[in-house]
């Protein structure tokens, strides 16, 4: 369980986690990532309580990939949870969502998320955007620890 | 002389002198009848010598003719004789005519004829004796002197017969004489006279003439002056009928005498028809109106300017008047009655000056009830209304406002201040800020959108909303506040719902968004990796198949996105601020140009006049229109685009010209509408939002859509937005 993590993947759906996953596998950049479903899965991942109470948290992502409308705790939420937590506030987040609607992402900017993406509906679309900020995130990008 | 009228003395003094004529006519008749009466006595004494001298010839004659024969017994010498013989006969009878007034003449003559007929026989006798006896008998006979003593008798009695005549005439005409010097005295005294009398009269009638005279210029001037009064009284007729207001001239028996052309017009009578009339004949009282106290009021008037002999100014008063058709006119007059008075202080005339005031009444009343109706406006207006003075003490406020603080008037009205109305939180808030506030009021002259909480008398709460325009006087300063009060607890209440009802929506959309957009990307999504994955081992229509899954599902995605932009627009509030278009218009045409990389486009973007509006919104209107011209311009070898803008009052009109497939303007009413499209697919990709959306946003500024096209030959879009923006 204590193991190295690039990608934290919060997706509740499952179609778009595998596709997802499918782009970034694509590109190779799928190996050490990590597929949660929902908020609460993904704050007890980062703060290392409940299932994921014996993981060391100093294991942090290079990114998370965060989508909104999720049961439970929404990404919204717990974005605002991870930037509220010095040890997870410096984790760069990019919100997918398919919500274009104005609230979210306002809401996420002033938050502090990194990158707010919509996922296009046309999969070459969705699988160009995939790979694009993962191959940004994780090899163009120099994360802060 | 001045008792006896002149002309009377010139008529006795032309009589006299007419006398004085006559008389001196009748003298020199007189004067003239004596001359000729002497003339003629010269004349008969001179024939009466004339005839005796002949008798006398006559005697010699016969005395010569006889002597002549005797001595020569010649016959010849008888002839003498004989025509004596003959002629002595007349001579007597003529002589005895003329003297036959005169006994004594005719004695005389008688004598005379005698001794002629003795002369005669007795020459006779000679001669007989000389014939028949020869001449020594006749010589005897002569020699006895017989002859001779007759003839000297002849002669003697002619000399007497003679002298006599002469002494007569002399005698005669002594006494014509003395009678010719007297009736000369007597002419040259009347010419005299006359003469005097004549220079008389001339004085006279000089004198009556100049009198005449002086007489005639007096009654020219006389005349003069009549004529001048008689102008001086049309002048002033005409004057008074001309004059500039309402007059009417009565006798103190109520008879018009004369009326002023003004009041004619204003009663709509004639001159002709109520001069001479009595006033109330022809003035009568509108027999419609039952309330009429018209006549009975003037009547008191009149008595009281008749009985005081003073003017008396009358209460308005209502007096129809009845047009010529019959139909009596509501009208209100101000009379005033003035006496006319003479010298002796006698009432003589009444005049009855009047002014119509039918439409000051009928203004006033029009006042009147627009005040009326003000008030009621005023007082049952939705709103409240209030004003304050200048020490913010309430000096007015509508019933409205009153019921919706539970206080009457008399509890507010120059009671309370503005504040006391407000809750305690709210009044301190107002007069904590009160001064700041105030002094901007009065330096714009209005304030708006203040809330505030007001606190009825029962001490329960309401929110409003206050707005108030600051009325000065003509020096500037402040008199009153006239401000107006929302309620704004319904507006509250509808603004909570509103936000609740938006708050649903967006949750709405947020799911749309969310909840459909995801198992759409699924059904794309896996269908690519089947394709990927596994198309090696389908067929062609089983790829075609999936291909049109996918393009369907992309379809929905795209249907979806831009229903919720749509959707988006209602809700999202405007920012308005100072676009440059003309930036905008080229920052997209750029844009464009290097998306459609490769298809022939020509832009002309035209000075675009720059507006006040949300920018946002704006930005995707010029992307819809611009992008909507090239995409319909795609069939043409160069997309030719045009942009511009005109200004008109009011507004500014902006649009997007292209040369591409245009449309019928048959449907131009479908294009602005919701999944309204003009052409397929096939033809031309779409979700048939953009315009509406162009549509929306327009709308939304207060500005107009439009479109011109005709089957392909381009089409034009038009959109106008207002200069300053206040729509929203």
């Amino acid at each position: 369980m204590n193991e190295d993590i690039e990608i934290l993947l919060v997706e509740d759906n499952d179609g778009d986690a595998e596709m997802t996953i499918r782009a970034l596998k694509k590109n190779g950049l799928a190996n050490k990532l990590v597929h949660l479903k929902d908020g609460a899965q993904a704050l007890d991942f980062l703060f290392a309580e409940g299932d994921y109470s014996g993981r060391e948290i100093s294991f942090k992502p290079k990114v998370i990939l965060l989508d909104l409308k999720m049961p439970k705790v929404n990404g919204i939420e717990v974005l605002r949870t991870i930037r509220a937590d010095e040890r997870t506030s410096k984790i760069p987040v990019v919100v997918l969502t398919s919500s274009s609607e104005d609230p979210d992402i306002q809401t996420c900017y002033s938050l502090g998320v990194n990158s707010y993406v919509v996922k296009p509906v046309a999969f070459e679309e969705f699988f160009k955007a995939i790979s694009n900020l993962g191959l940004y995130w994780i090899i163009v990008n120099k994360s802060p620890y | 002389m001045t008792k006896i009228p002149l002309n009377q003395k010139l008529l006795a003094l032309s009589c006299i002198i007419v006398a004085g004529i006559g008389l001196t006519g009748y003298v020199v008749y007189q004067s003239n009848q004596k001359l000729a009466n002497s003339v003629r006595w010269v004349q008969h004494t001179q024939l009466v010598l004339y005839q005796s001298g002949n008798i006398l010839l006559l005697a010699k004659d016969i005395e010569t003719a006889s002597r002549g024969f005797i001595i020569s017994n010649d016959s010849t010498f008888l002839q003498p004789l004989w025509a004596a013989d003959k002629a002595f006969s007349t001579n007597i009878s003529q002589l005895k005519s003329l003297t036959s007034d005169n006994p004594r003449q005719q004695l005389r003559i008688d004598s005379l004829n005698v001794y002629m007929k003795q002369r005669l026989d007795f020459s006779f006798k000679s001669v007989e004796l000389r014939s028949n006896h020869g001449l020594a008998a006749a010589s005897a006979l002569v020699a006895t002197g017989q002859g001779k003593r007759i003839t000297d008798h002849i002669r003697q009695i002619t000399d007497n017969l003679q002298q006599e005549e002469s002494a007569l005439l002399k005698q005669r005409q002594k006494t014509n004489e003395q009678n010719i010097a007297t009736f000369n005295s007597a002419l040259v005294a009347l010419f005299v006279l006359l003469i005097l009398l004549t220079f008389l009269l001339l004085f006279i009638a000089g004198s009556y003439l100049r009198q005449q005279q002086e007489h005639s210029r007096q009654v020219t001037k006389w005349n003069n002056e009549l004529d001048k009064r008689i102008k001086e009284l049309s002048d002033f007729k005409a004057m008074f009928e001309s004059a500039p207001g309402l007059y009417l001239i009565l006798l103190p028996n109520l008879i018009i005498d004369a009326v002023s052309d003004e009041y004619l017009q204003a009663t709509m009578t004639k001159r002709n028809e109520i001069v001479g009339k009595p006033l109330f004949e022809v003035f009568p009282e509108n027999p419609d109106d039952p309330g009429t106290d018209g006549i009975s009021n003037l009547r008191t008037s009149f008595n009281t300017v008749i009985e005081t002999k003073t003017a008396h100014a009358m209460a308005v008063l209502k007096y129809d008047i009845r047009r010529p058709d019959g139909i009596f006119e509501e009208r209100y007059w101000s009379p005033f009655n003035k006496p006319v008075i003479d010298e002796k202080g006698e009432l003589i005339y009444i005049i009855n000056s009047v002014v119509d005031v039918t439409q000051l009444i009928r203004n006033e009343r029009e006042i009147l009830r627009a005040n009326d109706e003000i008030k009621e406006l005023y007082d049952q207006a939705p709103c409240g209304y209030f004003s304050v003075d200048s020490n913010i003490f309430i000096v007015n406020i509508n019933q409205t406002l009153l019921h919706w603080l539970g206080y009457s008037g008399n509890e507010v009205v120059g009671k309370m201040k503005y504040e006391d109305l407000l809750t305690p939180k709210s009044r301190a808030a107002h007069l904590s800020t009160f001064n700041e506030v105030f002094a901007s009021y009065l330096e714009n002259g209005y304030v708006n959108d203040l809330e505030y909480e007001f606190q009825r008398k029962d001490g329960t709460t309401f929110p409003a909303l206050v707005n108030s325009i600051a009325v000065f006087d003509d020096n500037g300063n402040f008199v009153k506040s006239r401000s107006t009060v929302f309620n704004h607890t319904e507006r509250k209440k509808a603004e909570e719902r509103l936000k609740a009802a938006n708050k649903e929506l967006e949750s709405f959309s947020y799911s749309v968004s969310h909840d459909l957009r995801a198992p759409l990307r699924g059904v794309h999504g896996f269908t690519q990796i089947l394709m990927e994955d596994y198309g090696h081992q389908l067929d062609a229509e089983a790829q075609r198949l999936m291909n049109n899954i996918m393009s369907n599902a992309q379809k929905m995605g795209q249907l979806i996105d831009d229903l919720l932009s749509f959707s988006r627009l209602s809700r999202k509030e405007l920012v308005k601020m100072n676009l440059s278009m003309q930036h905008m218009a080229a920052g997209i045409c750029n844009d464009l140009k290097t998306e459609k990389n490769g298809h022939k486009l020509e832009f002309k973007i035209n000075d675009l006049v720059p507006v006040e509006a949300d920018s946002v919104a704006i930005k995707q209107v010029w992307i819809n229109l611009i992008s909507n011209a090239v995409k319909y311009s795609g069939l043409k070898q160069t997309a030719q685009v045009e942009i511009g803008s005109s200004l008109t009052e009011g507004e500014v009109i902006y649009y997007v010209k292209d040369n591409g497939v245009g449309f019928d303007m048959r449907y131009v009413g479908k294009l602005f509408g919701v999944f309204q499209r003009l052409h397929s697919d096939t033809e031309f990709e779409g979700t048939g939002v953009g315009l509406a959306i162009v549509h929306r946003i327009i709308t939304r500024h207060g500005g107009k859509v439009w479109a011109e096209g005709k089957k392909n030959e381009g089409a034009t879009f038009y959109f106008s937005l207002p200069k300053k923006n206040n729509h929203e």
